[in-house]
């Protein structure tokens, strides 16, 4: 089967592409010899290397991290408040039927200050509560908080939720108390490295698995989104600005 | 006598270089190997696997952390009694505890270098639970393959281990231990998991020494943060 003329012209496009594609002024500049050039004709030669360079990497807006510092009594008490009110909100959206067959004001009187071993399945222990006290982790290390201290609120908002929030469906529960902030914090670290690498690492799709499995890094509370511009004059004055936003 | 206690305890608490007067929180990897006695003289060797987390706050010599040790494993040939009824059988075992564990740090001892020795003490509180296979028998009607059977127990445990003696905990130092605990049961509690979602807790009884054992482990991790 001969080939069709239509497919000779595709060919020969193509490679004319790929000649164009050598042609880059970046690969025409490679061959010049600076040593031969003035001070202006290198600052040029600088900035057409520049331009080049910004044209063909994924551009970050931001660089995404973590800035701990250090908390007044009032910040923490408007956090841990802040988390408490997430919790009422959240236990009664997730368990719907629990929350409305086995919760009652009487209960909450009954299981106060009761402390027990709950017979839960793994499913609960081992990976819902691990999850939230990841997020509840991430939340905390959004606002600023170091590692330590950020599983040290977890602890707090988690004991809050399991003493005052849980009783009105349940007692409070040993494995929860200990296991959601501490596997929590350790899922935590993990989520938190991988979600840097992913958000730094300019890729679209990446950036969006990254906020995903770390949502507290796309509310206006995340502290570590910090924007580095570059400046230059091309000759003598070279400077980074670094935006933070507080 | 009291020459060489002193000379122990200069030559144990010479100081080194590992992080102090810092919370942190390790975690790692367990084997364990247990004794298990059911009722009726029913015993079993039983091996497991899972995950240790400590979290805790470290002086110079002592360090206090809670711990907890989490591993599955299968038991078989044990037998228990519960809701009246007699059930034998082999099945899914599953551990948790958890337990304030005060350990001294043998800051002298450096068994490899830049490693320090460590033993610490606590007790311990667990829980216990068995899910027979398939292939189990019972003298009744009330267990059946959707039950499982959990323990609550207490105990003590006993940690002997090495740390690499670090200056800062951000280089994560590492840490081997061999753990030795005993447990016995207090309160079983016959539990429907026929639904993962419920948790329908059909019968609690006393169970003293229903379940007990010895426990011998290994565990091995890094500290976190």
């Amino acid at each position: 089967m001969s080939p069709k003329r239509s497919d000779i012209c595709h060919i020969f496009s193509l490679i004319f592409f790929l000649l164009l594609l050598g042609q880059t002024p970046l690969r025409a500049q490679a061959d010049l010899d600076p040593s031969t050039m003035s001070q202006q004709e290198k600052a040029l030669l600088m900035q057409a290397q520049e331009a080049t360079k910004e044209s063909r990497q994924r551009k970050n807006k931001y660089i995404y991290g973590y800035i701990d510092r250090k908390h007044k009594m009032s910040e923490n008490l408007k956090h841990i408040a802040a988390m408490y009110g997430v919790t009422w909100a959240v236990y009664p959206l997730s368990q719907p039927d629990v929350f409305k067959e086995k919760g009652s004001w009487k209960n909450s009187r009954k299981n106060f200050g009761q402390l027990v071993f709950d017979k839960d399945e793994p499913f609960w222990n081992w990976f819902v509560h691990p999850i939230s006290g990841s997020q509840l982790y991430l939340y905390y290390r959004a606002n600023g908080y170091s590692r330590i201290d950020s599983m040290g609120m977890a602890f707090i908002s988690s004991t809050l939720f399991e003493f005052t929030v849980e009783i009105y469906t349940e007692p409070a529960s040993i494995q929860d108390l200990y296991q959601t902030p501490v596997l929590g914090s350790f899922l935590g670290v993990g989520l938190e490295n991988l979600s840097m690498y992913l958000l730094n690492s300019g890729n679209a799709f990446a950036r969006t698995i990254g906020h995903i499995i770390n949502p507290t890094t796309l509310f206006w509370f995340y502290e570590g989104k910090v924007q580095v511009l570059p400046q230059t004059n091309f000759q003598d004055r070279h400077s980074l600005m670094i935006r933070v936003g507080f | 006598m009291k020459s060489i206690i002193a000379v122990l305890i200069l030559v144990t608490s010479l100081s080194a270089q590992a992080y102090r007067y810092k919370f942190n929180l390790k975690g790692g990897i367990n084997q364990t190997w247990a004794d298990i006695k059911g009722t009726d003289n029913s015993e079993d060797l039983l091996h497991g696997t899972g995950f240790n987390t400590h979290f805790g706050y470290k002086w110079k010599y002592f360090e206090l952390t809670f711990s907890s040790y989490i591993y599955w494993g299968e038991m078989d040939g044990l037998q228990f009694n519960a809701q009246g009824e007699t059930i034998r059988g082999e099945g899914k075992f599953r551990h948790v505890s958890f337990g304030p564990i005060l350990r001294y740090q043998f800051r002298g001892v450096q068994p490899f270098k830049n490693w320090f020795l460590f033993a610490g003490l606590g007790p311990v509180w667990s829980l216990q639970t068995i899910k027979m296979d398939d292939d189990f028998t019972s003298t009744g009607p009330k267990f059946n393959r959707d039950r499982k059977l959990t323990f609550e127990s207490t105990g003590g445990i006993l940690a002997i281990g090495i740390e690499e003696d670090l200056p800062y905990k951000e280089m994560h130092p590492v840490f081997i231990e061999l753990v030795y605990s005993y447990k016995k049961s207090r309160k079983l509690s016959v539990v429907d998991a026929s639904d993962f979602t419920e948790t329908d807790i059909l019968s609690v009884e006393e169970a003293d020494q229903d379940l007990s054992g010895h426990f011998f482990g290994i565990s091995v991790g890094f500290t976190v943060f």
